[in-house]
């Protein structure tokens, strides 16, 4: 059996999947401040029918991380990077970074050391003013050699904790990036160290002594024991939780899906290519900072369920933000939900409620209207019913969502493409379906469809689907595998390998090398051997020395395959 | 500065001016309010040959570099993919023998797609200024193509003015080619065009392909002082590039006062490219990219792919994003060993003082090459293709008005190519032509098939019914 357990904004959810069947759900509410309370709550209300010897696996999706980074409660960082010559960094990091003297290109030769005497001798002084017990190392083409990454950090050892490296973190060329989630990798380390204790200790009082993972933001999940060393990989999980329970729920298929998921404050939309979600192209923002953490692509629009609606300048707007609850619920002002109440599409609270909130607002908005020059027949009839308004709003709100995944879809027909064959033959995204969940999928669901003209899906049991995705998830990791074959070279940046005898020569035997390097890396993580691996980019580019040699440049890039371990019912 | 630090929407009054207005160069600078669309197209499956210049990795350690400097995420720097340039768009501007589909390929319509595509997206507003970093280049294709010439096929600035021309309408048009080669090729398409500017500075033909691109190549003879060859020696480093930059080109610019102004940004006048003998840094690139402020850049040669064009690329994204470019160092810089030398910047001296005083005098050339010519005018001359072997011979003429452009024609015979012996007649008529320019030209046309001696004839209209056979 499979324990999962997702700490929303709102609600800690928890699921015991047994098989094809949720055989257990809870819901509780997420207690901010002390976030093992509602997880404790959560655990005991599943765990009451349940031998927790049968549990195989726990997951974890949670929002510890994203929080500390929103709320920008993180501790401070020493940034240490080697940038050698380029764009001028000053301003693009959370904190002035300390420049260290070095460079290596873009080939991964050093063209200038660091002195690591001197590296010893800056620290001191900074460490003496920051007095932080966190560092982050990152330099330029670190991914192509992390031998001065690796060897300032050897040198650092001594005096920090906790050290980052960009490059340990991501195996991808973009300096900023990697140097962004190293701070922050750092700077959520100690908030994920103390949160890490707590679960193993709920878990344990109620002797659980299943192995625990958690989830990532790339729809993977890792031991929990690995990921102390790249916490910040455990931020923005929520989507991912929600991307993998669709995934679970069977309810993409082949096509060219456009998925919503409708919540009380926001809608967040996710495309899907041959079964697959898509991905951020170099990873997600951490604030307003681009990082390399990979994640879904995910964008929210600020509308939900409870999406306040207000009169302004005599236009009706819904959302972008939730004040409280919908009237029907003893709210102070009308929502989205209030109206889908009147047109009979939701069924919650009082209708009476929500009807005199509609009836309200058809007033104000013929009040207003009034006092234009110009005034249509409707109000010269004299009223604007509940309904009228009702449905006002609800095109209001479809409004917003279809523009949103207007953009979403123009910014994915968007993506660079750098080789002549896909710009004469492109793959456009056209969607061809929509699946809806989220609390409020029921209600606007079909409407949506009907907007947008195109057929609609509404599974079942969605509102737990994320700890549903996060019991289920399988593993990944991600490994990058550059060889030079001129310099014989290879380079793992984050197994933070530089191997100077490399002799593979063709692209198939680098894929090779990288396969088994993954296999490797799983089995030293303890996950099962049974996970297939994926090729997720190659690039095998023939070097032109002199005239003559004919040389490579290959750089291929695998990763366990992503997604669930098996469909539920 | 000629456009006062107004971009192309800005200058003509299409969009008001939101900022101050600037003059002055970027100086440490990490924010910016100039937008910069950049089409990056490295086109990673084309190539010439196995181990010719123009091949797959060409561009790759551009791409790793400004990808790994983190640029594409710059907010204000805008990325855009190519489109593939329309055949209809090409053959206003080409006439190909046999025919253009014999030599164009899918890349070369990409190419030019990708300089269109930088163009829509200043001449829309969407950005201030665009960068289109794509391959492969263009500027050694001629209007008319037996084949590949330096590496070139299609010229792609050439196309992408003529959508310009044709979409939005644009007339005085400047060139300024920054690469180390004459742009033979881009010289030929706008020689007889007295509202396209061409300036070209590079080293010295009689030391380098295509051994052309002197003085006294001052335009066709309507459109004297049309076109500006400047040739530098061997040699020249920053100084001397800033030197023609400030006294030359920038006063002529001035003086031409263009709706637009184009660079033709090829970088193998950097101090590491192989094929060129220039001392020329990728800092140099940028601070000159900063004076001239042109609305878009297009990419053309510049083979140091390892040295020279990682670097030279970011500095010129840098410095068109109006951001701070003053770190871009390469690696191999050592500033003793690329001084310039006194020597040279004494012959630069001299050039730019020559210079001067043909430009002042281009109104009175103009005249004397209009008094004792008939209405038409005429010259023979060759064009070798180095890449396919072909000998081209040409018979151009062109038709003199008093006081409008009249059309110009090409007679072409070609051999030794993979085709075998062509021939084709080629008529020109200028996007200026009025209905009497272009009726003339067409009637031309049909008296030269009458007189026989090619196997093809047809019209390009430009801004009228584009090519066909009469």
């Amino acid at each position: 059996m499979l324990l999962g357990l997702d700490v929303g904004g709102t609600f800690t959810d928890a699921v015991i999947i047994d098989g094809h069947r949720v055989v257990a759900s809870a819901k509780r509410r997420t207690t901010k401040d002390n976030l093992m309370q509602g997880i404790g709550e959560a655990l005991d209300a599943i765990l009451q029918h349940c031998d927790t010897l049968n549990i195989d696996q726990v997951t974890l999706s949670t929002t510890v991380v994203t929080n500390t980074i929103v709320e920008e409660k993180e501790q401070v960082v020493d940034l240490f990077v080697v940038t050698g010559p380029g764009r001028n960094v000053d301003d693009i990091f959370p904190v002035n970074p300390i420049y260290l003297q070095g460079y290596t290109d873009h080939r991964g030769i050093v063209v200038e050391r660091t002195p690591t005497n001197a590296v010893r001798h800056i620290a001191e002084m900074v460490q003496s003013r920051s007095g932080t017990d966190l560092a982050a190392v990152s330099a330029k083409f670190g991914v192509r050699n992390p031998q001065e990454e690796l060897s300032i950090t050897e040198a650092l050892k001594d005096r920090y904790n906790t050290i980052s490296n960009g490059s340990l973190l991501s195996g991808s060329l973009n300096f900023p990036r990697r140097t962004i989630s190293a701070y922050f990798n750092s700077a959520v380390t100690p908030v994920f160290t103390v949160f890490k204790k707590n679960v193993e200790d709920a878990l344990s009082v109620r002797n659980i002594k299943a192995p625990l993972h958690i989830l990532k933001a790339d729809g993977g999940s890792l031991p929990m024991e690995h990921m102390v060393s790249r916490p910040v990989e455990t931020a923005f999980t929520g989507p991912a939780a929600t991307v993998l329970g669709l995934s679970a729920l069977g309810a993409i298929g082949n096509e060219h899906t456009v998925a919503l998921d409708i919540g009380g404050t926001t809608t967040d939309i996710s495309l899907w290519k041959q079964g697959r979600p898509l991905m951020t192209k170099s990873g997600v923002s951490i604030r307003e900072y681009p990082s390399a953490v990979r994640s879904f692509a995910v964008t929210s629009v600020g509308v939900g369920g409870e999406s306040v609606v207000r009169i302004v300048d005599g236009e009706i707007t819904v959302g972008p933000e939730r004040v409280g609850p919908s009237v029907a619920l003893g709210g102070v002002e009308p929502t989205l939900g209030d109206a889908l109440i009147v047109l009979g599409y939701a069924s919650y609270g009082e209708v009476e409620l929500a009807e005199r909130a509609m009836e309200v607002l058809a007033s104000r908005l013929t009040a207003s209207e009034k006092g234009d020059a110009v005034q249509t027949q409707q109000q010269l009839a004299g009223s604007v019913t509940a309904s009228d308004v009702a449905r006002l709003i609800v095109n209001k709100a479809l409004q917003t969502i279809q523009h949103g995944i207007d953009e979403v879809v123009r910014a994915e027909n968007k993506r660079p493409i750098y080789v002549v064959a896909d710009i004469v033959n492109p793959d456009v995204f056209v969607p061809a379906q929509i699946v809806v969940v989220g609390g409020t999928a029921p209600s606007l669901g079909p409407s949506i469809g009907k907007y947008m003209d195109l057929p609609i899906t509404i599974p079942e049991n969605a509102a737990v689907a994320n700890a549903i995705g996060a019991a289920l998830a399988l593993s990944t990791i991600e490994l990058t595998v550059h060889v030079d074959t001129k310099r014989r070279l290879l380079v793992i940046p984050e197994l933070g390998i530089k191997q100077q005898t490399c002799t593979l020569k063709r692209v198939e035997q680098v894929v090779e090398r990288a396969k088994e390097a993954l296999s490797e890396e799983a089995l030293r993580l303890g996950l099962g051997k049974d996970q297939d691996i994926e090729v997720i980019s190659m690039e095998d580019f023939p070097v032109v020395e002199g005239w003559q040699s004919m040389e490579r440049l290959i750089t291929v890039k695998v990763q366990l395959v992503a997604g669930v371990k098996q469909y539920v019912e | 500065m000629w456009n006062k630090g107004l971009s192309y929407r800005e200058r003509h009054g299409l969009i008001s001016t939101h900022k101050n207005v600037c003059n002055k160069l970027n100086t440490d600078k990490n924010t910016s309010n100039h937008s910069l669309g950049l089409v990056f197209f490295p086109a990673f499956d084309w190539k010439i040959s196995e181990t010719h210049p123009e091949r797959q990795e060409r561009l790759l350690y551009t791409r790793d570099q400004i990808v790994e400097e983190g640029l594409l995420d710059i907010p204000n720097i805008v990325e855009y993919n190519p489109i593939v340039a329309d055949w209809d768009t090409i053959e206003r501007v080409h006439v190909g023998a046999p025919d253009l589909e014999s030599w164009v390929t899918e890349a070369h319509r990409v190419s030019a797609g990708g300089a269109i595509a930088a163009a829509d997206a200043v001449m829309r507003g969407e950005v201030n200024r665009a960068f289109a970093l794509v391959r492969p280049p263009g500027h050694h294709a001629m209007a008319m193509v037996h084949g590949i010439r330096g590496f070139c096929t299609i010229n792609i600035e050439a196309v992408m003015i003529q959508h310009m021309r044709q979409t939005y309408g644009i007339k005085r048009v400047a060139v300024v080619d920054t690469d180390v080669h004459h742009g033979d090729g881009s010289q030929d398409v706008f020689y007889h065009d007295p509202d396209t500017l061409y300036i070209s500075f590079h080293q010295d033909g009689r030391t380098l392909y295509p051994g052309t691109g002197f003085m006294d190549e001052f335009g066709g003879p309507q459109a004297i002082g049309g076109n500006i060859d400047i040739p530098l020696p061997p040699g020249t480093g920053d100084e001397g590039l800033m030197k023609v930059m400030r006294e030359l080109v920038l006063p002529i610019l001035e003086e031409f006062n263009p709706d637009i102004v184009i660079n033709s940004a090829g970088q193998d006048n950097h101090f590491s490219d192989p094929l060129a003998n220039m001392q020329v840094t990728a800092k140099g690139y940028a601070e000159l990219v900063d004076l001239l402020q042109a609305d878009i850049a297009v990419l053309e040669g510049g083979y140091s792919v390892q040295e020279a064009l990682p670097y030279v690329n970011t500095g010129i994204i840098l410095s068109m994003a109006g951001l701070d470019y003053s770190k871009v160092v390469e690696p191999a810089f050592d500033p003793v060993k690329y001084k310039q030398s006194q020597n040279v910047t004494a012959y630069i001296d001299d050039l730019i003082a020559k210079w001067k005083v043909q430009w002042a005098n281009r109104h009175k050339m103009a005249e004397e090459e209009r008094t004792g010519v008939s209405d038409i005018w005429s010259n023979r001359y060759n064009v070798y293709y180095d890449e396919t072997g072909v000998q081209e011979e040409r018979l151009e003429k062109v038709r003199m008005y008093e006081n409008k452009v009249g059309w110009h024609s090409v007679l072409s015979r070609g051999q030794y190519g993979p085709y075998g012996p062509q021939s084709v007649y080629a008529m020109f008529i200028p996007w200026q032509a009025d209905e009497l320019t272009r009726q003339d030209a067409i009637a031309e046309a049909k008296r030269a098939k009458a007189e026989g001696g090619a196997s093809r004839y047809v019209v390009v209209d430009p801004l009228g019914d584009g090519q066909y056979e009469v």
